[in-house]
């Protein structure tokens, strides 16, 4: 009687476990939006504005990397790491890019963006940068 | 029943003090700010005189980290300075001599960027926390 019990238990168990649903991911889901490229300061910098929705708060970094080849084909290009909270389903930020001393500034037109910010999944695309 | 209450008590209990221990442990070094008065061009371009205004509890110190960066032509000019000083509780200015970087240009006169960097530390904490905005070197 009681081996019976206990493989009833047992088997419950195993029933449960593969029957419910599973548990979401505390890391999955964040997801980058790109707002706009705005020219700072007569192209030493470039201010980029985005979104971050985050299913799960998160506590982390975004790193914002922006590379241009100008019309006169000197390359402007700048990498900023700024931390970054999101909590509540999402946050609207700015990170400023400031251009490296060895190159150009930025100028109006074509640029590629690149983004990492933590427990999102990157993004790699072309941006046009305004005044 | 009365299990049960007692049970109840223990946990709101828990959850009260650990909320207020949280509270505790995240307090940070109090409010502070900068801000650039003044970008003044010196030595023909060879620097820039930065002139902050910085707010920090008194009894604290700061440390503030400043880069300029600007356009000249088709090149970048851009220098770092730092400077320590003991927080008055009010605004104080700080006074920055940033050199040009020698791989950029010079610094002219006209629009620039500048970060801020700022480290806040009194007895028990330390706070970092960064700064941009667009400046005018004159």
């Amino acid at each position: 009687m009681r081996l019976r019990s206990l493989t009833a238990l047992a088997l419950s168990t195993v029933l449960l476990t593969a029957l419910s649903p599973a548990p979401a991911r505390a890391d999955a889901g964040a997801e980058i939006g790109l707002l706009g490229t705005t020219l700072a300061a007569r192209g030493a910098a470039v201010d980029v504005n985005y979104s971050v929705t985050c299913p799960a708060d998160i506590t982390g970094t975004a790193t914002v990397s922006v590379t241009q080849t100008r019309d006169d084909g000197l390359i402007a290009s700048g990498t900023a790491i700024d931390e970054l909270t999101c909590r509540n389903g999402g946050v609207l930020h700015i990170t400023r890019v400031t251009a490296t001393v060895g190159g150009a500034p930025f100028e109006r037109g074509r640029a590629r963006l690149t983004m990492l910010v933590t427990g999102a999944a990157p993004i790699n695309q072309n941006t046009r940068l305004q005044n | 029943m009365r299990r049960f209450i007692a049970f109840l008590a223990v946990l709101t209990a828990l959850i009260t003090g650990s909320a207020l221990l949280a509270a505790g442990a995240q307090a940070a070094t109090g409010p502070s700010g900068t801000r650039v008065v003044t970008a003044d061009r010196a030595a023909q371009g060879e620097r820039v005189v930065v002139t902050l205004s910085a707010t920090c509890p008194a009894g604290a110190t700061i440390k503030v980290l400043v880069t300029v960066t600007a356009a000249n032509d088709d090149r970048i000019a851009q220098g770092t300075r730092q400077k320590k000083a003991d927080c008055t509780g009010v605004a104080q200015p700080i006074e920055l001599r940033v050199e040009r970087n020698p791989i950029g240009a010079d610094f002219v006169v006209g629009p620039a960027t500048a970060t801020t960097v700022r480290t806040v530390c009194d007895a028990a904490d330390c706070d970092v926390i960064a700064f941009d905005e667009t400046i005018r070197i004159s």
